[in-house]
Formats: C-alpha cells, structure tokens, sequence
C-alpha cells in the first residue's frame, strides 16, 4: 500500500515541483516553483496593474504552463510520439510567422498621416534607434556572443513583435527573458521617458508649440507603403518580412477598398496572434533557461537600452530645434521609440504638463510610426551581420 | 557574417557604427521620397491657383481659417441647438486651460 502511494506521488507534479534541480549563482534551487510564483506576479502585473495585460496574461500563463513539472507542453516529437500542444504552437514563433502577422496588424491600424505631414520626423525615428546599437555594444562588453547581443539590443527599439521576431531567428533561448523585459518596459514607458526628457531638455524648449500639420492626401496614404515597401526591401531584403507585412497592413487601410479584411486583421486576427505569440513566448521561459544570471544582465541592459533610444530622439530633436529656429519641440523625439502609442501619449502629457495650451500628440506620432519602421530597419541589418 | 561568434569589440563598433548610418540614410531617403511625392502631386494643383492670385484681393477672409472657423461654427451651433444662420462668429480664441481638452469633454459629457 505504501509502495502504491509513494508511486502515485512520484507520478504527479507535485513532487517533481519541490525538488531543487535548478542551480543559479551555486545554490540548488526549485526551479520550477521559482517560476510559477514568478508567473503569478506577472499575472497580478496584467490584471491588477494593468501592465500590458494583452500580452502579458498570455505570456505569463505560458510560462506557468511550461514550468508545471511532467506537464511536457513543450516536448519536442519524438519518433511515433507526438510532441506536447505548446511545442508546435511555438513553430509559429519559431519560424517566424507570428510577428510579422502582428506587423500586418499593426499596419492596419497605423496612421502614416503625421508623419507624411512632417517627413524628417523620419529622422527621430533613426535616432531612437541609438538605445538598440549602444546595448548590442554593451551585451558585447558583458560576454555575450554577438546574435545574443543583437537580441539583447534590439530590446531599445521599444517594439514587441521586432524583438520577438529577431530573437527566435538568432538566439531562441533568450526568448522568453528577451519577452519579458521588453514588455515589461514597454509598459513602463511612462516612468521611464519622462525624467528622461525632463534631463535633456530645457524649460524654454518644453514649451515651444509647433505650427499644425498639412493635411495629406489619400493619394500620398496609398503611395507611401508602396515606395517604402519597393525601396527598403530592395536595399534590406533581410527586413522583408516585417516591412513587407506592416507596409501590406497600411495599403490596406489606405485603399479604402477592403473594409472587411481591415476589420478583420485590425480586431479578430491581431488578438488571435497575440495569444498564440504570447503564450509561446512564455512557454520559452522554463526554468532552466529562465533562472540565470544573463537573464538579470538582460533586464539591465534593457532598461538602458529604453533609456538610451529615448535620449538619441530626444538629443537629435534639440538638434532639428535649433536648425529650425525653435519649430520643433525637442520632446517629441522620445517618441522615436516605437512603443505606439505609448510614447506618443507620453510626449502629449508632458507636453501639456509645462503648456496647458500645447497639444503635441500628432507631431509626437511621426517619429512614433517612424521608430516601427527604424527599429524593422535595425532588425534586418542585425540579422544580414547574425543570421 | 558573425553567426555563432563572439565578435571583438572593434567588430562590434564597426556593426554599431555602420548599422545605425544605413537605419539613419533609409529614413532620411524615404522622407526625401515622401518630398518627392507631394511634390509632384501638388505642381500641377499649385498652376491653376496663380492665375486668380491678382484677382479679386477684396476677399476679406484668410483661407486658411476658413475650415477651422466652419467647423468651431457648427460645434457651437451643435451646442446651441441652433443654425449657424443664427448667430456670427466674430473672432476665435484659443483659451489656455489647466485641464485637456479632453478632460473638459469628458466631464461635459458627465454633466450632461
């Protein structure tokens, strides 16, 4: 009888879950209940707080899932035996289907109006790629190899599905870790921007209000995804996937022509994707890839990676500032970051904040659609030098 | 070119360097090429409007007040309950306040 019950137990997770099989900084340690508990804080994180709870719920339940022992959600197929259900919904991930689907997405909900009023708005958006190549050098300096320190940077374009979609073609394993800081600080754009701005501009700056933007017309809308399309791709086939699929995403808009697949990517498809992306994501970080001392190294250097990008817009925006004459508001380039439209928002509160009177949102939005397609850029340079 | 390597960090300048010179010279090319669009849209839009510029130059209004004025108009004729026909729109203002816009809207909405 005995025997019976000590078998049952061993059978199920809950023995495997308090056994110390995970090792991180000499110390034996329950790898797999470290990172349930550390699920649940991301789960209160999305719910209660309200981080990115999109998702965050997804990737957080991942990562429960893919910790809760003898589960096997991601066990790889082996001979007859199938592989668990999470292992061949990662393929997408893996092979990288679901972020450029999300750039579709986020094409068909994107407005290239503000920044085809204002086209050197483009330029911010370069700057603020400044926090992804600052990071690769400092990941290099920590020891990384160099696609690791690819994936680590591009964590300062501010853009999800980019790092998602970077990350599993060069370093997988720094999937899940990756995912999280990017997210998390995503989500904390907020708290990060703006002492950032608050450091680098001066009170006279803050509250130059800039003249309102030319209306565009339908025909430029519809030209512009096709010229950036044919040229970027042409000069950077390595960011084909992402610039191709955002690009698509917007003539469809644009066109007019094709409300119903519209409606269709820009609500059905996008929270679709979004679970499958989220979930797998989250099922990358077990506990053996997860509790490491690269994944606090990670966490650091993706919050300098944030701060970085956000003081190249910024600095290049007291540049154009004085180049005009004091037309431009220097803080509009912490939107270069493409958190869309985070960082934009964040522009206009601080903006308001020091002017009452002065709305700088859509000036905000240029560099802020200009960053997605920066950091796509980046992307594909990345990957010509790592892939 | 450096997969599966631990670059050096010369390498690693030089991929910094270059990387974030093409990032900055595609975006500032196709702000060029949105240039270029707009410009060849507008040049023949921009022929027909030079012949009536020595025209009539009794027209009191700036046109380019024109459709904000109509539109702040019919807001205040839609908060009125009434036409524009029924009163004059003599100057416009912008008042600075301590809330947003939005704020005020929001709270507008509440009351009523």
């Amino acid at each position: 009888m005995l025997e019976l019950l000590q078998g049952f137990w061993e059978s199920t997770g809950f023995s495997q879950l308090v056994q110390c099989n995970t090792e991180l900084f000499g110390l034996r340690l329950p790898g797999e209940l470290i990172m349930i508990g550390i699920a649940c804080i991301f789960l209160y994180l999305a719910i209660r707080k309200g981080f990115e709870p999109y998702l965050l719920i997804p990737i957080a339940f991942g990562m429960l899932l893919v910790n809760l022992p003898l589960a096997g959600l991601m066990a790889h197929a082996v001979g007859d035996e199938n592989g668990g259900l999470l292992y061949y919904l990662y393929q997408g991930t893996e092979l990288g289907i679901y972020p450029p689907l999300i750039f579709l997405c986020i094409g068909a909900g994107t407005d290239f109006g503000p920044l085809l009023a204002n086209p050197r708005s483009l330029l911010l958006g370069a700057a603020a790629q400044l926090g992804i190549f600052t990071t690769f050098f400092g990941a290099i300096f920590l020891g990384f190899t160099g696609p690791e320190a690819a994936s680590i940077g591009i964590i300062g374009g501010a853009d999800g599905p980019t790092a998602l979609y970077l990350t599993s073609k060069l370093a997988p394993d720094l999937l899940g870790a990756i995912a999280i800081a990017a997210y998390s600080y995503m989500a904390l754009v907020p708290v990060i921007q703006p002492p950032i701005i608050k450091l680098l501009t001066t009170p006279e700056e803050r509250v130059i209000k800039m003249e309102q933007l030319r209306e565009v017309s339908k025909t430029e809308k519809i030209i512009f995804p096709i010229v950036v399309t044919l040229f970027t791709v042409l000069l950077l086939p390595s960011a084909g996937a992402l610039i191709g699929m955002l690009m698509l995403g917007n003539l469809l808009k644009e066109s007019g022509r094709v409300p119903l697949l519209v409606d269709c990517i820009q609500k059905s498809l996008m929270y679709i994707v979004s679970i499958l992306l989220g979930l797998t994501v989250g099922a990358k970080a077990s506990a053996e890839m997860f509790l490491r001392p690269q994944t606090l190294q990670i966490i650091v250097l993706g919050v300098i990676a944030f701060g970085m990008g956000t003081a190249g817009g910024v600095l290049l925006g007291k540049v154009m500032c004085k180049m005009t004459g004091g037309k431009i508001n220097p803080m509009i380039g912490a939107a270069g970051v493409s958190a869309v439209p985070m960082a934009a928002r964040v522009v206009q509160k601080e903006g308001q904040k020091y002017n009452p009177s002065n709305f700088l949102l859509m000036h905000a939005m240029g560099p802020n659609v200009a960053g997605v397609i920066g950091s796509a850029v980046a992307a594909g340079m990345l990957l010509l030098f790592f892939q | 070119m450096f997969a599966n390597e631990t670059i050096t960090m010369g390498r690693a300048l030089i991929v910094c360097g270059f990387s974030l010179a093409v990032v900055f010279l595609v975006l500032l090319a196709i702000s060029y090429m949105i240039d270029l669009v707009h410009w060849i849209l507008t040049r023949n839009e921009k022929k027909p409007a030079a012949a009536p510029a020595t025209a009539p130059a009794s027209d009191p209004a700036p046109a380019k007040d024109d459709h904000a004025a109509v539109l702040i108009a019919a807001a205040v004729a839609a908060c009125l309950g009434t036409t524009t026909d029924r009163f004059v729109v003599r100057s416009i203002r912008r008042v600075a306040g301590e809330e947003s816009p939005w704020v005020q809207s929001g709270r507008t909405n509440t009351i009523q």
